[in-house]
């Protein structure tokens, strides 16, 4: 291409800094209500389906509310809405510090806390960065989308500790007040909606100097949308919704049952936490490291074999003996756990461009939550009826392998802008 | 319930485990766990902002 490149750091990697800082504090803080279970129970007599009941209302809610907000991202751009999300989940937090019902507690959390969180998601940090890259796109939004396991393993047990020297009334107040203090300033000074608004160009490149020949640079690819309802003429939206709808059923299927199931095999809860807190460091790994690879031999090839590992880890689940299932599951199905975020985002903005990408990743977002919300009911259904988890876990293993073979078919070079042939543009940098 | 695919909260049993080990690891009380994560909370968006003014200054 006839690019240069500008000189020092190129901003888009403040975006993923940045992005990566807001997800691991709200995604961190969130997911670390597990440690408030035990606390708040104890204060207002509970039961733990209460408070599951506000986890489920909050994972359909963030779910429903996703496409939604992606419209208002695709309206208003992704950092005025990232800054109300963050805004408004940390004042959430700081209000679940002075919880005193049970449904205060699922108005709070359940509800508004979870609405916001579609606007401070992971979904939201990736449609940011996949403007400020092309080239790179992948491996931008793999590193912005490992802060959601980062946040995790940072954030969980500094909460836990918390409550345990304070109260949990305090930690969430401290918690909130974390967020609005420390997320806000980074996200109000250093995000940028896209490197056009600094008269800067994807990947940082740079118009050629003055006096020199036309930029090329590459057409809109041919399924390239102005209206999201456009997308669904095609073959890859559907392709996209299929495969992360699966994506959703075969991880929350496991979030929910895969403690209860190695307990039930007779494994002790230590070892089926040990399991599982190995998964959970795969993630960071196993996102970080997808997305080069992405980048140089297509997101479609990779997100099918992602799926594809993530099949042979049920099935080596279900037939491996003793612990060496749990272990490999581990390894390989963790690895697979959120390494199919940058690469179905990526494809998203490749294939049906930027304009409408936050209002078609929260669509493919839904997708997941439902199948997501269908793989937590059909493992407890199936568990009640058969008296295990074999049939789920196989369900999720063909689930996946389809999952695969669909995401092989996507005709990535065919319509992804990444293999339009370049052209000459008249159009320097910046507007 | 575990944590960290997307939305979907931490399991108690899994997040004790967490303490356990850290516990173990650290070998440290809970207000030093406490002040030495909240160290590394504070230096990212310090790092982050940093950077930033930095990069801004250098380009004039």
């Amino acid at each position: 291409m006839d690019t240069t490149r500008r000189s020092g750091i190129f901003y888009g990697w403040f975006i993923v800094a940045a992005s990566f800082f807001v997800i691991m504090m709200t995604m961190g803080a969130r997911n670390g209500v597990g440690v408030f279970v035990l606390p708040m129970s104890d204060e207002f007599s509970w039961s733990r389906s209460s408070i599951s009941f506000a986890a489920a209302l909050g994972i359909l809610l963030n779910g429903v509310s996703q496409p939604v907000l992606g419209n208002l991202y695709d309206r208003v751009g992704g950092r005025k809405l990232i800054l109300w999300g963050a805004t408004v989940i940390g004042v959430t937090a700081l209000l679940l510090a002075f919880t005193f019902h049970i449904a205060y507690f699922i108005f709070i959390f359940g509800i508004v806390m979870a609405v916001a969180m579609s606007a401070g998601s992971i979904t939201t940090g990736a449609v940011i960065v996949s403007k400020w890259f092309q080239r790179k796109r992948a491996t931008a939004i793999g590193i912005t989308a490992a802060g959601a396991s980062v946040g995790g393993l940072i954030l969980v047990p500094f909460t836990t500790y918390l409550i345990e020297i304070l109260d949990w009334r305090l930690s969430w107040a401290i918690l909130g007040g974390m967020i609005l203090v420390l997320v806000i300033p980074v996200a109000f000074f250093v995000l940028r909606n896209t490197p056009q608004e600094m008269g800067l160009l994807p990947d940082g490149d740079e118009a050629s100097s003055a006096g020199g020949p036309q930029r090329l640079e590459r057409p809109p690819g041919p399924l390239e949308v102005d209206q999201w309802r456009h997308a669904f003429r095609s073959w890859p939206m559907w392709q996209l919704c299929a495969t992360y709808f699966v994506c959703g059923f075969t991880t929350l299927i496991m979030a929910f049952h895969f403690v209860p199931n190695a307990v039930e095999k007779g494994f002790s809860p230590a070892t089926a936490a040990t399991a599982f807190g190995l998964l959970s460091a795969m993630n960071t790994i196993g996102v970080i490291a997808v997305g080069p690879f992405a980048d140089r031999l297509g997101n479609k090839t990779l997100l099918g074999t992602v799926y594809a590992f993530r099949g042979l880890a049920y099935v080596l689940l279900l037939l491996l003996p003793g612990q060496w299932g749990l272990w490999v599951f581990a390894i390989v199905g963790g690895a697979s756990w959120i390494a199919t975020v940058p690469l179905t985002t990526g494809l998203t903005a490749d294939i049906y461009g930027l304009k409408k990408v936050g209002t078609l990743s929260g669509m493919i977002f839904l997708s997941h939550q439902i199948g997501g919300s269908i793989g937590i009911q059909f493992g407890g259904i199936m568990r009640d009826i058969t008296g295990n988890y074999d049939v789920p876990f196989a369900a999720s293993a063909v689930l996946l392998f389809l999952a695969a073979m669909t995401a092989f078919l996507i005709q990535e070079r065919r319509y992804s802008v990444r293999y339009q042939p370049v052209q000459p543009s008249p159009s320097p940098a910046g507007g | 319930m575990v944590p960290l695919h997307h939305e979907a909260p931490g399991d108690p049993t899994l997040l004790r485990w967490v303490q356990d080990r850290l516990d173990h690891l650290i070998g440290l009380e809970a207000e030093g766990v406490v002040i030495l994560i909240g160290l590394v909370l504070l230096a990212i968006p310090a790092g982050i902002l940093a950077a930033y003014v930095w990069q801004r200054r250098s380009a004039g």
